[in-house]
């Protein structure tokens, strides 16, 4: 081969590899070709626009793993209403938890109009999915005040770990439930999975609604995993859980919330 | 794992056979010798078709940033191979760097030679490979503590097919790094789990489930 077919494959070469993001080492690297930090920078944007508000309208769902069509078609529906303040989805953007997964769901979500908090999901855990959620959404268990309502979100997936991770972490509950007193009135719980579903960790079922009970007028609780929508009196105490779709069932729930309570729809698209 | 080793074997056990009948490697039957002679060398044909005949650096393919290994030809033309390669993940947003090994099967039907030129062309690399990674947070199989079929894929293994090119470069005999050739390939793969994705999901793009690398093979025996 002469020098300068030699150079030319040589230049050819480095153009491919320093140009072309479809070399991939693995597809568990955690190489995220996409946006991180999703949640913290959504959670400003929700904050300040929801402040002073006297009615939300707030979209959830979950479970949009392997349906990129349907989630694609919930993100056009939930734009051209124009009156979403904001999406929560409540887990299992992956089915394997590949680096792959959460970009192509991410890259879509991030298509909306409107700010969006992503949960951890159960299948999110798997492989590096861990530290591709924390890196891509931010810390596994969060909250926020939108509209003197506090959001807890929370990771619920306790059959994907061992006792290194509190899950359900009742101790960031309890520093929640002292916090940010005088800037809400009413909570709303969010999780992946339900007390009584098989990821739960059912040991503590009994002690869960304890730590619920330490926040403030909690209007409901809301979980996806399940895929069926229902919605379920847990503990039989009137304490509603409402369960989202899964992505292949083309519906999600708009919520309204006022002063007075709440109401909410189940929109199909 | 029990998988895997049953594997390699009847990958290496038949190319065992092969390779010591190849061309690449004889050793004359000489009358003179006893019959104990005979079944020593014989012994030492089988053994040192066990050594490599190439080795590989590869760069990405779902088997590692970087990958390198051994691997061994045989077939009538030396169309098949097989290679055992040891690969480096970084650790991206990870909690840490990760090592991966690949077992791969190539098929080269043809390595059509450039005229006068020591080069040839290989026109179709065909590739299968299992690529494995290390850690704890991978599993073959479920954990014991999931209810039955829960994850009924494996985070640990991917299978991977794969085709693509080839040029090979035959040295001069008296070539200073002692080197039959080396051949520049490059391949575009994709694994088991981006295929099914693509068959539930009709409208990701073919460029979001192929995966390109390159390499580099050196003939060393």
């Amino acid at each position: 081969m002469n020098l300068t077919l030699r150079n030319l494959f040589i230049l050819l070469t480095c153009t491919l590899l320093a140009g072309c993001d479809m070399f991939d080492s693995h597809p568990y690297d955690g190489h995220i070709h996409g946006e991180k930090g999703i949640n913290e920078k959504n959670i400003a944007i929700i904050e300040n626009t929801c402040l002073n508000k006297d009615t939300m309208r707030i979209a959830f769902t979950g479970d949009t793993q392997n349906f990129l069509e349907q989630t694609e078609d919930m993100v056009s529906d939930i734009n051209k209403r124009g009156d979403v303040d904001f999406l929560v989805h409540l887990g299992d953007f992956t089915d394997y938890g590949m680096t792959q997964e959460f970009v192509w769901q991410t890259d879509i979500l991030n298509k909306l109009t409107c700010p969006y908090v992503g949960i951890i999901g159960n299948h999110d855990v798997l492989g590096t999915g861990m530290d591709v959620y924390e890196s891509m959404f931010g810390e596994q268990n969060f909250s926020f005040i939108a509209g003197r309502i506090k959001f807890l979100c929370l990771n619920t997936n306790a059959m994907e770990y061992d006792y290194s991770n509190p899950i359900p972490n009742f101790g960031f509950m309890k520093e929640e439930a002292k916090a940010d007193s005088g800037l809400y009135e009413s909570t709303i719980v969010c999780m992946h999975a339900r007390p009584g579903t098989e990821q739960f960790n059912n040991n503590v079922y009994d002690a869960w609604p304890y730590y619920i009970q330490l926040f403030p007028n909690v209007l409901f609780c809301i979980s996806g995993h399940e895929h069926e929508p229902k919605v379920v009196d847990v503990y039989g105490d009137g304490m509603l859980y409402y369960v989202t779709a899964s992505g292949n069932r083309r519906e999600y729930y708009l919520f309204t919330i006022t002063k007075r309570g709440y109401t909410y729809e189940t929109i199909h698209y | 794992m029990r998988r895997y080793i049953i594997s390699i074997i009847m990958l290496i056990l038949p190319s065992l056979y092969m390779v010591a009948e190849s061309p690449l490697y004889t050793i004359e039957r000489d009358s003179t010798l006893s019959p104990n002679e005979r079944r020593i060398y014989k012994r030492e044909r089988m053994w040192a078709a066990l050594i490599p005949k190439h080795e590989i650096l590869q760069y990405a393919g779902n088997m590692g940033l970087i990958s390198t290994g051994v691997g061994w030809n045989y077939g009538k033309h030396n169309q098949w191979e097989t290679e055992l390669m040891l690969g480096f993940v970084p650790k991206y947003s990870t909690e840490r760097a990760h090592v991966t090994i690949t077992i791969k099967e190539n098929y080269i039907p043809w390595r059509l030679s450039l005229g006068q030129s020591p080069f040839s062309i290989e026109p179709l690399h065909a590739s299968l490979y299992v690529t494995s990674i290390f850690g704890h947070e991978f599993w073959n199989n479920q954990p014991e503590r999931y209810p039955k079929g829960y994850y009924w894929f494996s985070t640990k293994a991917r299978i991977n097919i794969a085709i693509g090119h080839g040029i090979m470069h035959t040295l001069s005999k008296t070539n200073k790094f002692a080197l039959r050739s080396y051949t520049i390939f490059w391949e575009t793969s994709t694994t088991e789990l981006d295929i099914i994705y693509k068959a539930k999901n009709k409208n990701v793009p073919i460029k979001d489930i192929i995966h390109f690398s390159i390499g580099a093979k050196f003939q060393i025996m």
